[in-house]
């Protein structure tokens, strides 16, 4: 037992966050979701170092997340409603869904 | 009318969190009625030109989410015995629900409010999840395109900073 002491910087978690497994499609999920997981695996079992969450880092989590997706998802001009409203909620879709792995990664740090 | 449909909800809460019992087919008619408001809300956000609505529109759409679970709830309550649960928890997340209505009112698009409704959106989020009123992850599944979303993912690994 190592009295390791680790703090996962925002955009780790934000990555370790996104993956989904799309049915048929396959398994979606971030560049370096692998490496950014793989981090999480070291306060579970067998543990090797605690994980810390600053509340500030876990405050700006959801925000640093929904603006990447809106960033890249969410065309800047669109005069049809009916796209834009598609588009805006794929966009939450993926926000929300992204942010329940979020919620249980974050669970896994102490405060 | 937002601010009645409010109070009448929570006063149905109320009642149901004192003596167990309520009109369900009232309290089920207002939120019915929040949910119409909320579309009103969200019509207007995309008719607002600039993108950066979205962060107003995702916090209407969540509250529209967290209503429609609280739904399925009191419809389900008396076969799963959710009752007086539900309200307890509904009225958790009413004062969230209304800080959210006022804001994605107000149509100030700028870094304040932008950081203030996320942070809201945040905060019911959390609230709503650990009151068992955050939206399935089926209702998610259902909602998303897929064959676009797989083409727009790779573009969104690409723009996180990691």
């Amino acid at each position: 037992m190592s009295d390791a002491k680790v703090i996962p910087d925002t955009n780790v978690i934000v990555a370790a966050s996104i993956i989904k497994n799309m049915g048929e499609l396959g398994i979606i999920k971030h560049d370096f979701y692998d490496q950014s997981i793989q981090l999480f695996s070291l306060f579970s079992y067998p543990k090797c170092a605690d994980g810390y969450a600053m509340p500030q880092i876990k405050a700006e989590c959801f925000g640093v997340l929904s603006r990447a997706v809106k960033d890249v998802y969410v065309p800047k001009r669109l005069s049809d409603n009916v796209a834009k409203e598609k588009f805006y909620d794929d966009a939450v879709g993926i926000i929300s869904s992204s942010e329940h792995k979020m919620r249980e990664l974050l669970s896994r740090l102490k405060k | 009318m937002k601010n009645q449909i409010l109070i009448e909800i929570k006063d149905s809460l109320d009642k149901m969190e004192e003596t167990g019992k309520v009109d369900l087919a009232v309290l089920l008619g207002n939120i019915a009625t929040l949910r119409d408001f909320l579309k009103t809300i969200k019509s207007k956000w995309l008719d607002i030109k600039d993108s950066d609505g979205f962060y107003f529109y995702q916090a209407a759409r969540n509250v529209e989410l967290m209503l429609g679970e609280m739904e399925r709830r009191f419809k389900n309550s008396q076969k799963a015995n959710d009752n007086p649960k539900i309200a307890e928890d509904s009225l958790l997340l009413l004062p969230n629900i209304d800080s959210i209505l006022e804001m994605t009112q107000s149509f100030q698009i700028n870094k304040q409010s932008i950081d203030q409704v996320l942070a809201k959106t945040h905060t019911l989020r959390d609230k709503a999840a650990n009151a068992n009123l955050i939206e399935l992850l089926e209702i998610n599944h259902q909602t998303l395109d897929k064959d676009n979303l797989r083409m727009q993912f790779s573009a969104l690994m690409q723009k996180l900073d990691v």
